[in-house]
């Protein structure tokens, strides 16, 4: 019987993995053939915590556990006290380009942007108000006034005085519009005026398309644009970190729609926006930033259109050439994550077995060589080899179990044949298609 | 001696004669005697040119050879008869048999060969029918000599010959008459351009024009018969008059009726039978093209019935010298929906082809290969049949062991109990260590926030002023006083509450609305391990769950 479960965290992985997600809580519990893995983010996160800046490429195939690290990845991270937003590329999100699709995934970052008590993501909000908060106690202690006079009208002066101050010492490049619309947003916070603090929220999150709108509302010259989205994610993450954040770390999914970025002359344009940022971070030019890109083997290694296309990237991302299938390397920028072993799936789906005793309270009569059975059947399905994930074998394993549950009698090997496997992989036959420009 | 005599005396009587016989020639032409006509004749060649001359000495041979037929019929007294007695030819028999001669020899039938003759029987015609089928001397083609197909035409004939007449009764005509007229305006025409006309010459011109209008309607038949049977090369159906005045009368008349009637009565066109469409297949060899589209297009729910129909297509295409193509085509379209049928299809064309003039061996193309054969073993196990066939030409063993290549074979999972149980040390490294950093975080978070600058703390700032009490009122949580009052607001209005009340509710504490509520959820962490306040677009929101588990002691 597992031991060191909560049952919390047990309703949460049955309830989750039945739904085919993973769990919010107790996914350390499931975490099976991923040491390595996880002594490597949780020494990068470290890192990141004691100011440096990581940038990290999850490489895996459909159903290698690309999601499911950078679920855990985000788990741990808000325990550690990180800002984070996910965000995931699509032919209308890019890091770099002229019509807005850079600014497009800037504004995604923001409105995602999650802190523990707010995981959901929206929480930027709650961070502005947050610090506002701080530097107004921050103010109130150093001018000795109370905590219920700091509110008048009359400090505001002071408090003002201490945001420009901290904007601008965190603050390289458009700080002065920066700390501005902070300070309308203070001005907002301290007058509740919700359409001023909506509008420079709105700024903040990139949502100006027009300077004379942004002018309009808030009196500012400049907007956040696909140029400058950069450099303004490195202020917030300052900011953060000012607030008292360990970092901010960012995961972007689904890089394959930068490998289908027709044109190569884009295509180009955004590794290069990709290798200034994986400048930033091992240069040391930024702070507590902690990006991760996952995409599949073929965006990184495809030498025509992967991240190798570009030779600057291809010789900082090349796999040590000492590391072979035994001897790994998780120390360097690119973690790929091969597809667990037998040897792996069976310890999972035994701790799954326990977990799900544990939650109901019942000790069903599946053995270890019924779990063995159980897998040999499902490898032995058509399909299995082509398209058979993790994700299916849980699911299908936790589906039996909940059946045998509530029908103490039925025939287990019965049910393990009447398994069926569906192909879930998203149709890739489109990127045949893709021409090049 | 006595032969001598004779001799002496036919000699004597044959110079007599042919003396006798210069007489005779002196007196009708002299110049005539310069050069015997014999050789003459014999010289036509060199006087070929001069036509006269030739005509003249023809007239004279002609006259000595009647002269020469004639003289056994002379009786001259002074020719003996020196020949045995002559046996007379006797022709009674012949005349007398020639009254029963049809009983041997059959009479001539002008109508023997046309269409109305032979399909008299075959279709049941009747007399009127059988005549419009004689109207005409049917030209074949490699169409119509297929008998499917020529039936299926004489069908459709007759069938709008009386739709035709049903049409112009109502004008109060008919089709003979309609023809009549036509060829009496042809004839009236052709008049015009010659002075010399026969009764046989009249006939004769009327019956030209009324085949030729039967057989327009004939060719018009055919025609549609072909465009419904796929067959694609066109006939010509257009009448050929002496005029074109006569072709316009016809036009005006009759074509449009014709090919009304032939259009109504095209509905009733059947199938072909098998045998003429292998028939058909063999003479049009791209003619399965649009069959294969169709089956494509229209396929059926049922893949079964689907494949049932391309091996159709294969066997009427039997003789089609293109038939390989059939099978490659459907191994090529079943490659996404049956493999085993797919290789079955291509092995089909493999055969074919061996048996074909040229052997063509086109291979699939790379992008089929992948779908057909998702491991190297597969495509090996295939190419091996396939090598077999071309060596054997054993179709049936070739197509019996396709079932194989897809198989399952059994797939045995090895569990190694030593890599288990380091599978399971590390994974209780991993839940130990993930454990620490998740849980860690929970005891050493509080709600206070620690502002950093530089390195150096500076501030610290108690969220929660008056101090946390201890458990009291069942509170299974160290929540301060104003923490309690919080809580008891939203018990107040049923765990949903404004923005704004929770403001105003800390203004009124001295304290800021997110330094409450990150507070209190920092202080129920630990026991729910979750967020017991959310932001919703209400307000602020509780789960009564947790809430009655902070409060249930």
């Amino acid at each position: 019987m597992i031991t060191n479960v909560k049952p919390k965290e047990a309703t949460a992985i049955i309830n989750s993995l039945l739904g085919g997600v993973v769990p919010k809580i107790g996914v350390q519990h499931i975490t099976v053939g991923r040491s390595d893995e996880v002594e490597a983010f949780l020494k990068a996160l470290d890192d990141v915590k004691n100011g440096h800046s990581i940038v990290k490429f999850w490489i895996g195939d459909f159903g290698s556990g690309k999601s499911f690290m950078l679920h855990l990845l985000n788990t741990v991270a808000l325990k550690q006290k990180f800002v984070v937003a996910n965000a995931d590329f699509t032919p209308d999100n890019r890091l770099y380009s002229n019509d807005g699709k850079a600014v497009a995934l800037y504004a995604a970052i923001m409105d995602n942007i999650a802190i523990q008590t707010k995981p959901e993501g929206g929480a930027l909000a709650t961070l502005l108000d947050k610090w506002i908060e701080q530097i107004m106690m921050q103010t109130a202690t150093s001018h000795n006034i109370s905590l219920g006079e700091i509110r008048d009208e009359k400090h505001s002066p002071l408090i003002q005085q201490n945001i420009v101050r901290t904007v601008n010492e965190i603050t390289e490049v458009g700080g002065f519009d920066f700390s501005w619309v902070i300070t309308k947003y203070y001005e907002g916070f301290i007058k509740e005026d919700d359409a001023l603090r909506r509008n420079a929220l709105k700024w903040l999150k990139g949502e100006y398309r027009t300077r004379t709108e942004a002018k309009q509302d808030l009196g500012v010259r400049d907007i956040i644009n696909d140029l400058n989205f950069y450099d303004m994610l490195k202020n917030f993450c300052k900011l953060f970190v000012s607030i008292g954040y360990a970092g901010f770390m960012i995961n972007l999914d689904e890089a394959i729609n930068l490998y289908k970025i027709s044109t190569s002359v884009m295509r180009e344009k955004n590794y290069e926006k990709i290798l200034t940022i994986y400048n930033d971070c091992f240069q040391g030019k930024v702070s507590n930033l902690f990006i991760n890109f996952a995409g599949t083997k073929e965006v990184l290694e495809n030498p025509r259109r992967g991240l190798f296309s570009y030779q600057a990237l291809k010789s900082r991302l090349e796999t040590n050439k000492f590391e072979t299938l035994e001897i790994r390397d998780f120390a360097q920028p690119v973690i790929r994550l091969l597809p667990l072993d037998n040897n792996e799936i069976f310890v999972l789906l035994k701790k799954l077995k326990e977990v799900f005793d544990f939650h109901y309270s019942v000790e069903l009569d599946i053995s270890d060589s019924d779990i063995h059975q159980f897998m040999e059947e499902l490898y032995n399905k058509p399909g299995a080899a082509e398209f058979l994930t993790p994700r299916e074998v849980i699911r299908d394993f936790l589906n039996i179990l909940s059946i045998i549950r509530q029908n103490p009698g039925v025939d287990k090997r019965k049910l393990f044949g009447e398994i069926e496997i569906h192909d879930e992989r998203p149709d890739e036959s489109i990127f045949a298609d893709i021409e090049e420009l | 001696m006595t032969y001598l005599i004779i001799i002496g005396l036919i000699l004597f009587f044959f110079f007599k004669l042919v003396t006798k016989l210069a007489g005779v020639n002196d007196n009708s032409s002299k110049p005539r005697s310069v050069s015997p006509p014999v050789n003459r004749q014999i010289n036509k060649s060199s006087t070929y040119q001069d036509t006269s001359v030739y005509k003249r000495s023809v007239v004279q041979a002609s006259t000595i050879s009647n002269q020469k037929r004639t003289m056994n019929s002379f009786h001259d007294e002074s020719i003996i008869e020196v020949t045995p007695e002559p046996i007379r030819i006797s022709y009674d028999s012949y005349y007398s048999d020639f009254e029963n001669r049809s009983a041997h020899t059959p009479a001539y039938d002008p109508d023997e060969y046309k269409l109305g003759k032979k399909y008299k029987d075959k279709l049941a015609l009747t007399k009127q029918e059988v005549g419009w089928l004689n109207k005409f001397w049917n030209d074949a083609n490699v169409f119509n000599s297929i008998e499917g197909c020529e039936t299926e035409i004489v069908k459709l004939y007759i069938a709008s010959i009386k739709k035709i007449n049903s049409f112009l009764k109502k004008e109060a005509s008919t089709l003979s008459r309609e023809i009549e007229a036509i060829a009496q305006k042809s004839l009236d025409f052709q008049k015009s351009q010659t002075t010399y006309w026969t009764d046989y010459d009249v006939r004769s011109h009327k019956e030209s024009i009324e085949k030729e209008a039967f057989q327009v309607i004939y060719k018009r038949c055919e025609s549609v018969v072909r465009d419904r049977w796929n067959h694609k090369r066109k006939i010509q159906a257009e009448f050929y008059p002496y005029s074109p005045e006569i072709k316009a009368l016809f036009d005006e008349r009759l074509a449009v009726v014709i090919d009304d009637a032939v259009k109504k009565c095209s509905q009733h066109i059947g199938e072909p039978d098998d045998l003429t469409e292998i028939a058909l297949n063999e003479i049009g060899t791209g003619r399965w093209k649009i069959y294969f589209e169709a089956i494509i297009e229209n396929q059926l729910a049922d893949e079964s019935a689907t494949i049932a129909q391309l091996y159709r297509l294969g066997e009427l295409n039997a003789k089609n010298s293109n038939v390989e193509h059939v099978f490659y085509e459907a191994s090529k379209f079943l490659a996404t929906r049956d493999k085993a049928e797919s290789l079955r299809f291509y092995l089909h064309y493999i055969w074919h082809d061996l048996n074909s003039k040229q052997v063509d061996s086109k291979q699939l193309n790379k992008t089929i290969q992948k779908k057909l054969f998702s491991k190297q073993q597969e495509f090996e196990h295939f190419q091996s049949i396939v090598d077999d066939l071309v060596k054997t030409k054993d179709l049936p063993k070739a197509l019996t062991g396709v079932s194989s290549i897809y198989t399952p074979k059994r797939r045995s999972i090895e569990i190694d109990i030593s890599a288990v149980q380091l599978v399971e040390r590390q994974h209780a490294g991993t839940v130990s260590i993930l454990s620490e950093y998740l849980r860690d975080e929970n005891e050493q978070v509080s709600d206070n926030i620690e502002l950093v600058t530089d390195g150096e703390l500076i501030i610290v700032v108690d969220s929660a002023s008056p101090a946390a009490e201890s458990n009291v009122d069942g509170c299974a949580v160290n929540l301060s006083a104003v923490q309690r009052q919080c809580l008891q607001i939203f018990e107040s209005e049923e765990f949903v509450v404004p923005f704004g009340t929770i403001d105003s509710f800390a203004k009124q504490n001295g304290l800021f609305k997110n330094q409450l509520i990150d507070g209190i959820n920092d202080q129920c962490m630990e026991l729910l391990d979750d967020v017991l306040i959310e932001e919703s677009e209400e307000g602020f929101e509780i789960n009564v769950n947790y809430y009655k588990k902070i409060f249930a002691a």
